[in-house]
């Protein structure tokens, strides 16, 4: 039997009296890869955040490697995930090296296996040379660059990846998926959202549709394709 | 012939669409909180203010021989305010060019316009502005007041002339690196103490002529080394930040902040070496940046309050010092909690407790200028408890801010842990403070207060991070 890598069980978030999220369950399976799709306000980021602890859960649970629980092991929780935001989070008074030595401890890698990534990483994305600028003198698509490498760095169990692709050229794109696929392969699961689920259907197994705050149906994405037939459709 | 339009002609239109659009925003939030019965006895609040303005007028005027005093003793001191007011306007340039200049006038100087006479037309609105603001306050205190034309015409001359002749320092100040602005802020200090110490006139005159000649030498490099950008970021926010709309709308206008203090040095921009400390000592230091104000002001008070109870007696000392303690420890404990719901930090994971420790060397820092004016205090009312208070003292603040952040921690760590107990103990730590004023032998709990860190900071220690994980 698969391990889990997430378990979300009577997953609901309020926000002043507004459902943002209401009764989500799922589970995801070791090494695979999952798209959390709906429309615009579905979801799909607050139910990423809820899972990151960034928005507080109102009720359920969320557990990781089927005994990290959310709740009572939360700092050993915060360590199994990976999480590369839609727009990069990156900090005006750290330089790009800087950025990946923070994630370096904060991940605990030892630092001769975070040189060895960075120099690889940084060759990849076509960064060598920025090194040591601050993200406000890199363009957009080199910020989330940065921001990219930033969230391969560590060796977790889980990655949340909130709109992958962004802003980034088509070189980086093809690297980036050669990455994400070495990533699987070592047994890291992803859960992603996308708006545009065809840039994701060549390494997205399963499916999570969420429709105002609810999980409208989940599967494998081939049978989204027939939900989608039928909806469009109707 | 060109068709392009006056430069006065596009600033005109782009203030007076700001202004437009500032009155828009502030009737949509008056409309939002004010209903009808509101607004009426609103009019009439201002009406009874206005009238009030007069009564008050006829109300001080039965007081006229004290005004007279009081001109009399200020006129003698004008010199002191030519002396006192550029340190306002140094303290000032840490965070404010002290010019409008926005992204707007910026954006303007991409079009055909020239950055140089953008920022002038600037320069000259922000003077005439103060010197309508200036001639309208004195010619209402002049009003209302029974002080003399000539002594309010004096002040508020001088206030304008000094607001005119700093306007270049200040501007050449906020792109200057932070050693030169706290090298320059302590010369002016020294200067109002020479001022006070010496009460000579010439000081006052020395000064000014200073100023001017300052002016003079900085007029050839006002647009050498500037940081457009971050002038224009900086005003973009203080334009934009509208109490009303932000109570209104119950949502805080954030600064952009793509521009750093303590940016552009060489020495910075290099990799950290690899240890918790160097990299969690600098995110505390690009927090606290961030929260310059807030650490000011409570710093600011901290500091006032203590120079005054220092001149009353060593009670209100001793209460002042348990005052800064309890305070200082409590905004650490929350500043730690915020640390980690802001930016990238939150979420990465936590090293708790590799950031409390990095956290208390920042704490030392803020201390030294509250501990600046009780230092001449204790000199002077030595006694040979006093080793012992000291260090008591210390170790009430030690204990006080484990306790707090260690209760931080735990909440961060999402724990239903109570701190009742301990909190009792912070506490009783903090009153012992002042009690050991006046019974000395009290400072001797310092043996059972370190007992106490070390259990504390046992709990940070034996509980490791790689533990926790």
């Amino acid at each position: 039997m698969m391990l889990k890598t997430l378990q979300v069980q009577n997953l609901s978030l309020k926000l002043n009296d507004k459902i943002l999220l209401d009764d989500i369950q799922f589970e995801l399976e070791q090494g695979t890869v999952t798209a959390l799709v709906g429309h615009n306000g579905a979801g799909k980021s607050t139910l990423m955040k809820a899972i990151l602890a960034v928005m507080e859960k109102t009720t359920g649970k969320i557990i990781i490697n089927e005994q990290i629980d959310q709740d009572s092991e939360f700092l050993s929780f915060k360590q199994q995930i990976s999480y590369l935001p839609e727009e990069p989070l990156l900090l005006t008074e750290l330089t790009v090296m800087q950025h990946f030595q923070l994630y370096g401890k904060s991940y605990q890698i030892k630092e001769d296996v975070l040189n060895r990534k960075v120099d690889r990483l940084v060759k990849g994305f076509d960064l060598v040379d920025k090194l040591n600028e601050y993200p406000e003198s890199l363009s957009k698509g080199m910020r989330q660059k940065v921001q990219t490498i930033c969230a391969m760095l560590p060796d977790v169990p889980l990655m949340l990846i909130d709109e992958p692709f962004m802003g980034l050229d088509i070189y980086a794109i093809d690297y980036f998926e050669e990455l994400l696929k070495e990533k699987l392969k070592d047994g890291t699961t992803l859960l992603l959202t996308t708006h545009q689920l065809d840039r994701v259907k060549d390494i997205a197994g399963f499916f999570i549709l969420l429709q105002q705050g609810k999980l409208l149906s989940k599967g494998s994405i081939e049978e989204f394709d027939t939900i989608k037939r039928g909806t469009d459709n109707e | 012939m060109s068709n392009q339009p006056r430069l006065w002609n596009v600033l005109f239109f782009l203030k007076r669409n700001r202004a437009r659009k500032k009155r828009q925003l502030r009737k949509m939030a008056f409309q939002l909180m004010v209903d009808k019965t509101t607004g009426f006895y609103l009019l009439v609040l201002g009406g009874y203010l206005f009238a009030s303005i007069f009564i008050f007028g006829d109300m001080i005027n039965k007081y006229e021989g004290m005004f007279l005093t009081f001109e009399k003793a200020a006129m003698e001191r004008v010199g002191f305010l030519i002396t006192a007011l550029p340190m306002a306007y140094v303290f000032q340039s840490i965070k404010n060019p002290g010019i409008i200049f926005t992204s707007s006038e910026l954006k303007l100087s991409y079009l055909t316009f020239s950055i140089k006479r953008i920022w002038l037309y600037c320069v000259l609105e922000k003077w005439v502005k103060s010197f309508f603001f200036y001639l309208l306050s004195g010619l209402l205190v002049v009003l209302v007041t029974p002080l003399s034309f000539e002594f309010v015409i004096t002040y508020t001359g001088t206030l304008w002339l000094i607001g005119l002749l700093m306007t270049l320092p200040q501007w050449k100040l906020f792109q200057s690196k932070w050693y030169i602005k706290v090298g320059c802020l302590l010369v002016v200090a020294l200067l109002n103490i020479v001022n006070v110490m010496t009460s000579a006139d010439y000081i006052g005159i020395i000064a000014l002529v200073l100023l001017v000649f300052i002016n003079m030498l900085l007029i050839p490099s006002i647009f050498q080394f500037i940081h457009w950008g971050r002038v224009a970021e900086l005003n973009d926010f203080k334009i934009w930040t509208m109490p009303l709309i932000e109570r209104a709308s119950n949502t805080r206008l954030k600064r952009q902040k793509r521009y750093s203090i303590f940016q552009n040095t060489k020495k910075r921009k290099k990799p950290f070496r690899y240890t918790e400390k160097a990299i969690y000592h600098r995110l505390w230091q690009v927090y606290f940046s961030k929260n310059l104000d807030l650490v000011s002001q409570v710093v600011g008070t901290l500091l006032l309050m203590l120079i005054i109870f220092v001149f009353i007696n060593s009670f209100f000392v001793f209460l002042g010092i348990a005052v800064a303690v309890h305070v200082i420890t409590s905004l650490a404990a929350s500043f730690f909690v915020n640390r980690f719901k802001t930016d990238i930090i939150e979420v990465l994971p936590w090293e708790l407790y590799s950031y409390k420790r990095t956290l208390i060397k920042w704490l030392h820092m803020g201390l030294v200028p509250i501990v600046l004016p009780v230092i001449p205090y204790f000199i002077l009312n030595y006694s040979l408890w006093l080793p012992i208070q000291l260090v008591f003292i210390y170790s009430a603040f030690l204990l006080t801010y484990h306790i707090k952040v260690n209760k931080s921690i735990s909440i961060l760590r999402k724990e239903n842990k109570k701190f009742q107990i301990e909190e009792v103990i912070g506490f009783i730590g903090v009153v012992l403070i002042v009690i050991s004023e006046s019974i000395p032998t009290v400072s001797l709990t310092v043996l059972l207060i370190v007992f106490l860190i070390r259990k504390y900071q046992k709990d940070v220690t034996y509980v490791t991070d790689e533990q926790i994980r």
